[in-house]
């Protein structure tokens, strides 16, 4: 298994009695690839921020075992070094440092972790360009300031370039496709199936079955009200692409009262 | 002088002002030009009136003299120059071109300095000569600091540059202090003649940072019609060291100045940069880089003075305040009834690393022309938690990557060198090293 998430209960750090996370389970192994869909604010931006580190959160319960280590004992750096990736909903700017400083010393700390010498100036350009045709980004992409002008869907497309720079093992897309126009999609997903590979798992996180569309994952979720209430292939995105959540939220609801 | 009642002194501030008016008198009797002693002895006068500047002063409300009232200073203590090697000051040195005036402890070291190969015909540089350096006249604004820079007069340099001349190498002034509690007063007066172009460095470093001193200078620079003059002012005193500086620039028309101060040293520090567009259409850019810690504070004021058509100026101070560092931030735009089009534009960044760091920003506008564009910015705040996880999500460490942002912070006004690499590597070194 490459990620175990058990029982994961988070809050909001220094608001006590609104729990977020309300017993999550997950289990996702080399080379899957994992939808997960559900209403807005059901978690599921909470999720991928606790599986990278952010310190907001406070788990309160459960425990997540990434690649045989006790994830959340990890700072976000270590993990990100470790392999997880989260690309964010909403990327963010940093003035004044350009993406090849940035991505330079994110690709070099990954690959001392790896055991790895690092990337020269000219090492580190050379591959960069190579990803940079792959994912079809602007030329200049590199001299500009870490997201700084960028158009929200630029912004998306420059968390993919990263990812597909650091090569992780673990992919945790937070909403990559919403804002993005068809051919900026299409970018997106043939950037996700160019590093799919039998070691590399994705967590998809999307409200579209457009993205998925071209992705297929092995796995879809719907997350609500902080749990995984119902799992299934890829059919389920059609269900609920028809349906809603409506449907699959009062069943859930019933069931639970019925347990109580 | 009779009728005006000297003002109340601190039994600290009275001290100080009677030891360095005896350095004065000391100095009267070593350098006895008549014009200097005039200036100096009316200069005493002055000082009894106006007394030391308090934080009951509305320009000293956040900038506290005290540290250095409770120190005693010496004057040229030294007779002799002190010898020292081009490879002891190497370190301060940049690794290009320049015209290069050393002067250690107050001396003009001939030894030390160079480039003279790159002075063109039309500049001509005097030193130390008391006819010129009495000619900058204080104005009755002149705070306390400037009068004890006229009390403790004893050298200048005078630089003239003739008109339609560019001097391509920057002018390198490079002030060293070797001697613990010895005051300097620098001079500098600068002529640039119509249509010229000069760049200017001035700098100021203690040999070892053992070294405690306190320069206190005044800088005037008279621009040309269409002249262009860059100049930057690098303060990298030792921290324990005290920083007080005066520079005024009166530009004709067309003119265009760009000044930059940098400030990295020193426990207390002021930099006053004044700037008169007296000409139409004069261009004036000044920006600031100021990195404190510990327990240093540190002043940076500029008073921009639009007095003619259409003038023009822009402004970006950034400062990063570590420790328990104080920064304190005053900027005036002026702008007289007439000079319309005139248009302004000032911003103030800080970046506290510390929630005992603390800055004063105080920019302000005075407006008499009613077709003006003026405007000013000013922030503050804390490193942002959103960008460090950003980047801790991309592996970077927590503190790499506070340094990262840090840095681009700090180094956002260094982009005008652009078109003068070397010159802009060699400052990066030299405020990364302090970061
Ligand atoms: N830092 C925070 N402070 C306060 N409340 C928070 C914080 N983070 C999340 N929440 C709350 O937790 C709930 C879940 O938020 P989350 O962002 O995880 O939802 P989501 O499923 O990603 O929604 P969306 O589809 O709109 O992106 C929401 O009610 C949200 O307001
Ligand atoms: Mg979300």
């Amino acid at each position: 298994m490459l990620l175990t998430v058990k029982n994961l209960h988070a809050q909001v750090a220094d608001e006590i009695d609104k729990p977020i996370l309300k017993g999550l389970n997950l289990d996702i192994k080399p080379g899957e690839v994992h939808a997960i869909m559900g209403p807005n604010g059901a978690g599921k931006s909470t999720l991928s921020s606790v599986l990278a580190g952010r310190e907001d959160y406070e788990i309160t319960d459960g425990t997540v075992e990434f690649s045989g280590d006790d994830l959340l004992a990890l700072s976000p750096e270590e993990r990100a070094r470790k392999g997880v990736f989260l690309a964010f909903q909403y990327p963010v700017e940093i003035p004044g440092v350009s993406n090849k400083l940035f991505m330079q010393t994110a690709v070099n700390a990954i690959r001392e972790e790896n055991g790895l010498p690092a990337l020269d100036m000219f090492d580190f350009d050379r591959y960069a360009q190579s990803k940079i045709d792959l994912l079809k980004m602007p030329k200049d992409l590199l001299d500009r300031s870490v997201n700084v002008g960028f158009s929200g869907g630029e912004k998306k497309r420059n968390d993919i370039f990263q990812m597909a720079l650091l090569e992780p093992k673990l992919c945790i897309l937070d909403e990559t496709d919403s804002g993005l126009d068809i051919d900026a999609m299409k970018v997106v997903a043939n950037g996700v199936n160019s590093l799919r590979s039998p070691d590399r798992s994705f967590i998809v996180v999307t409200h579209y079955q457009r993205l998925l569309d071209y992705i297929k994952p092995d796995f879809v979720h719907v997350l609500f009200d902080g749990k995984i209430i119902q799992s299934g292939g890829f059919e389920l995105v059609h269900a609920l692409e028809e349906k809603g959540y409506d449907d699959m939220i009062q069943a859930h609801q019933q069931l639970q009262h019925n347990q109580k | 002088m009779s009728s005006i009642i000297p003002r109340k002194m601190s039994p600290a501030a009275r001290q100080f002002l009677d030891k360095i008016m005896a350095l004065s008198d000391a100095l009267n009797e070593r350098m006895a030009v008549k014009a200097l002693i005039e200036k100096r002895q009316a200069a005493k006068q002055q000082l009894l009136t106006m007394g030391l500047p308090t934080r009951k002063d509305e320009d000293w409300q956040y900038t506290s003299i005290q540290s250095l009232l409770q120190q005693a200073f010496s004057l040229k203590h030294v007779q002799e120059p002190i010898e020292l090697t081009t490879a002891q000051i190497q370190t301060f040195l940049p690794n290009f071109d320049t015209i290069r005036l050393v002067f250690v402890d107050g001396f003009f070291s001939e030894q030390l300095s160079g480039g003279f190969d790159f002075i063109p015909d039309g500049l001509s540089i005097e030193m130390a000569d008391a006819d010129a350096i009495q000619t900058i006249n204080l104005s009755e604004k002149a705070d306390a600091f400037q009068w004890m820079n006229e009390l403790m007069l004893d050298q200048g340099v005078t630089i003239e540059l003739d008109a339609r001349v560019s001097v391509e190498a920057p002018l390198h002034i490079l002030y060293i202090q070797t001697q613990t509690a010895e005051v300097l007063s620098p001079r500098l007066q600068v002529r640039l003649g119509q249509s010229s172009q000069l760049q200017l460095l001035q700098q100021y470093v203690c040999l070892t940072e053992e070294v405690t001193t306190w320069v206190n200078g005044i800088s005037h620079i008279t621009v040309g019609e269409n002249a262009q003059c860059k100049q930057l002012v690098l303060q990298q005193l030792s921290q324990n060291s005290f920083y007080f500086n005066h520079q005024h620039f009166v530009q004709a028309a067309a003119s265009h100045i760009e000044t930059s101060y940098i400030a990295l040293g020193a426990l207390l520090s002021r930099h006053q940069s004044v700037a008169t567009q007296q000409g139409d259409a004069a261009e004036t850019d000044q920006d600031s880089i100021v990195l404190g810690r510990g327990q240093q504070v540190m002043d940076t004021r500029t008073l921009t003075q639009h007095q003619a058509l259409h003038g023009h100026s822009r402004q970006l101070h950034k400062l990063v305040l570590a420790d328990e560092a104080r920064g304190v931030f005053n900027g005036m735009i002026e702008v007289a009834k007439g000079a319309q089009k005139t248009d302004g534009q000032m911003d103030t960044k800080s970046l506290l690393l510390s929630p005992k760091a603390k800055v004063d920003a105080k920019p302000q506008l005075e407006i008499y022309a009613d077709d003006v564009k003026c405007s000013h910015g000013c922030a503050a705040g804390q490193i942002d938690e959103d960008q460090i996880f950003y980047a801790q999500a991309r592996g970077i460490r927590r503190s790499d990557a506070m340094q990262l942002i840090t840095q681009a912070f700090l180094l956002e006004p260094l982009d005008k060198w652009q078109t003068q690499p070397e010159m802009q590597a060699w400052l990066t070194k030299l405020i990364v090293q302090k970061l």
